[in-house]
């Protein structure tokens, strides 16, 4: 009891810095001031730091979205009787997908697809898809057979037992592949600033150019900060889905 | 009804049956009983279309299954497997109401049906509705999937071994709950088990199998008194006398004369109508009496009677009367 509410205290606490860190320039400039004081242009000025984090989200939200889009149908398609020959070719295709280092994926996605906000989306949509797709996969295979033959007993469709009986039982394993690939997906989405996607990446990229360690600390805190949050945010969802006993 | 004429169904190169032909009978309880592997299952599941047979045809009151969708014919049938098989991300309640759902049953009318239900198997319903399968016990879960198979009332039951997974005693109570719910609804059931005891308990008629092949079917006494085969005469065991005493009731066998006149010594054991004779001849060795009365039956019941049911030759030591 006593530890749970110390741990929304320091969550409020870290959410309420992160809200003054980025709305509130005085008060970044102040932190700043305490942590670099020997760096003389410490405040980002060439864009405001919640249009970069609007845009950071907004390039990680689109590409997950995609991603659980096209991931939970894929999943769903090779454990269905149709898909099933493209199993063993998709899962292996994921797990080495995942063995791919993120930041050379975006470092692969230039040459190929270019520069720009659209290149980028595509290519950490790309990226963020396999977990989810694997995680799908092994979330379905993992629903006893017994349920699986008691609905078909009961006279459920294969439609009726997807949605009753496979998904729902498969959800929390589900939820865990998309807050993995979520919270891959805003760490690499930083380096899409190199690409010319914008968002938190801007400010790191700045930093690291001009060798500006208040730049840099900016950038990644902020990012950091967001992945910490978004990652609350799952749990809370996922102890939603727990409810039950 | 339910008629199969010359099924046959092969797993690759195993022949699971062969040319089973028969006729599960209206309104009562039809056991399938054989060793694992017998085919039993198989042969359940070809009715409700989860198994399609490679020869011959099945029909249900004349008409072929294959005319009817597969789902429709599952939604008209009771399920319920030896596993249980709740679907545990949803409650009791909702457990119950999945065939009413699949029906399109109003929210009223499900609800409705299920503390009727829980009712008849004896569950409080206000304390069970809202709980999750992982809060049951074992006998309380193969209750609600019961309740679940008959959820839509369906005219059909079909039961693949469902009480084998729950411990003795509890199989025993469950079993009795089974012959009290089926003296009430009358349904159809087809009932697949190994238990040569459950059998005789809970069926009206019994198909026995082995290898895929139909042995030997009639009542439970029939497959007692009259093993068709060695094979039938084996699984029935050397017991078979005392087993078959099991399913007759001492209500059933009084001698009919009016005892009011006489009435019995007042140490002498008094049989229950319910009591099955297996019980009549235990307190009879034990007691040494050659005749004991039977609780609100007129007439006694006689050990000679028990003797020539199940053909024992005289009794070598002359009994004493009291």
């Amino acid at each position: 009891m006593k530890k749970n509410s110390l741990r929304t205290l320091l969550l409020t606490g870290i959410g309420l810095f992160f809200m003054a860190f980025v709305f509130f320039p005085p008060f970044s400039e102040a932190v700043l001031k305490l942590l670099f004081p020997g760096v003389p242009d410490r405040l980002y000025s060439r864009a405001p730091l919640p249009e970069l984090l609007l845009e950071h989200f907004l390039v990680v939200l689109i590409s997950e979205f995609l991603a659980v889009l096209t991931g939970c149908t894929l999943g769903i398609f090779v454990t269905r009787k149709r898909g099933k020959i493209y199993l063993p070719m998709v899962q292996s295709l994921a797990s080495m997908a995942q063995t791919f280092p993120p930041t050379a994926v975006l470092a692969l996605a230039i040459p190929l697809a270019g520069f720009g906000f659209k290149p980028v989306v595509l290519a950490l949509f790309i990226y963020s898809c396999f977990p989810v797709i694997s995680n799908t996969v092994s979330g379905l295979n993992s629903v006893k057979g017994d349920l699986i033959e008691a609905s078909r007993g009961l006279g459920m469709t294969d439609n009726q037992i997807l949605r009753k009986t496979e998904l729902p039982l498969a959800a929390p394993v589900i939820l865990a592949g998309i807050r993995t690939s979520t919270i891959i997906n805003i760490g690499t989405a930083t380096i899409g600033a190199v690409a010319g996607a914008g968002g938190l990446g801007t400010v790191l990229m700045a930093g690291l150019i001009h060798d500006n360690g208040a730049y840099i600390f900016t950038g990644a805190l902020c990012a950091a900060l967001l992945a910490f949050f978004t990652d609350k945010l799952f749990a809370l969802l996922d102890s939603r889905y727990r409810r039950q006993p | 009804m339910i008629q199969f004429e010359n099924i046959s169904k092969w797993y690759g190169k195993q022949k699971a049956l062969d040319t089973l032909t028969m006729t599960i009978p209206e309104g009562k309880t039809s056991i399938l009983l054989g060793p694992s592997g017998c085919g039993k299952s198989t042969t359940l599941r070809l009715i409700n279309k989860l198994i399609i047979p490679d020869e011959g045809e099945i029909s249900i009151k004349g008409r072929s299954i294959r005319d009817y969708r597969a789902e429709e014919l599952r939604r008209s049938m009771g399920y319920v497997i030896q596993s249980i098989a709740l679907l545990p991300h949803m409650t009791v309640e909702e457990n119950i109401g999945l065939v009413p759902d699949l029906l399109k049953w109003e929210e009223q009318r499900k609800e409705k049906r299920c503390l009727e239900l829980l009712d008849l198997i004896g569950l409080d319903a206000e304390q069970y509705r809202s709980k999750y399968p992982a809060q049951l016990s074992g006998g309380e879960a193969q209750r609600i999937a019961v309740a679940r198979a008959l959820a839509a009332d369906p005219p059909y039951l079909l039961m693949d071994e469902p009480f084998g997974a729950v411990d003795p005693l509890n199989r025993e109570s469950l079993q009795n709950e089974f012959i009290e719910i089926q003296r009430k609804l009358k349904k159809t059931v087809v009932f697949v088990t190994h238990d040569l005891e459950e059998a005789v308990r809970l069926g009206d008629r019994i198909f026995v199998l082995k290898n895929g092949i139909l042995q030997q079917s009639g009542s439970p006494a029939d497959i007692l008194s009259k093993p068709a085969n060695e094979f039938v005469r084996d699984f029935v065991g050397p017991d078979r006398s005392l087993k078959l005493l099991n399913y007759y009731l001492a209500g059933n066998f009084t001698d009919g004369t009016d005892e009011t006149d006489h009435p019995p010594a007042p140490e002498t054991p008094e049989l229950n109508a319910g009591d099955n004779l297996k019980t009549a001849l235990s307190l009879m060795l034990e007691t040494g009496l050659s005749s004991l009365p039977v609780k609100g039956v007129s007439g006694r019941i006689h050990r000679k009677t028990i003797e020539s049911l199940v053909n024992l030759k005289e009794p070598r030591n002359p009994e004493t009367e009291e």
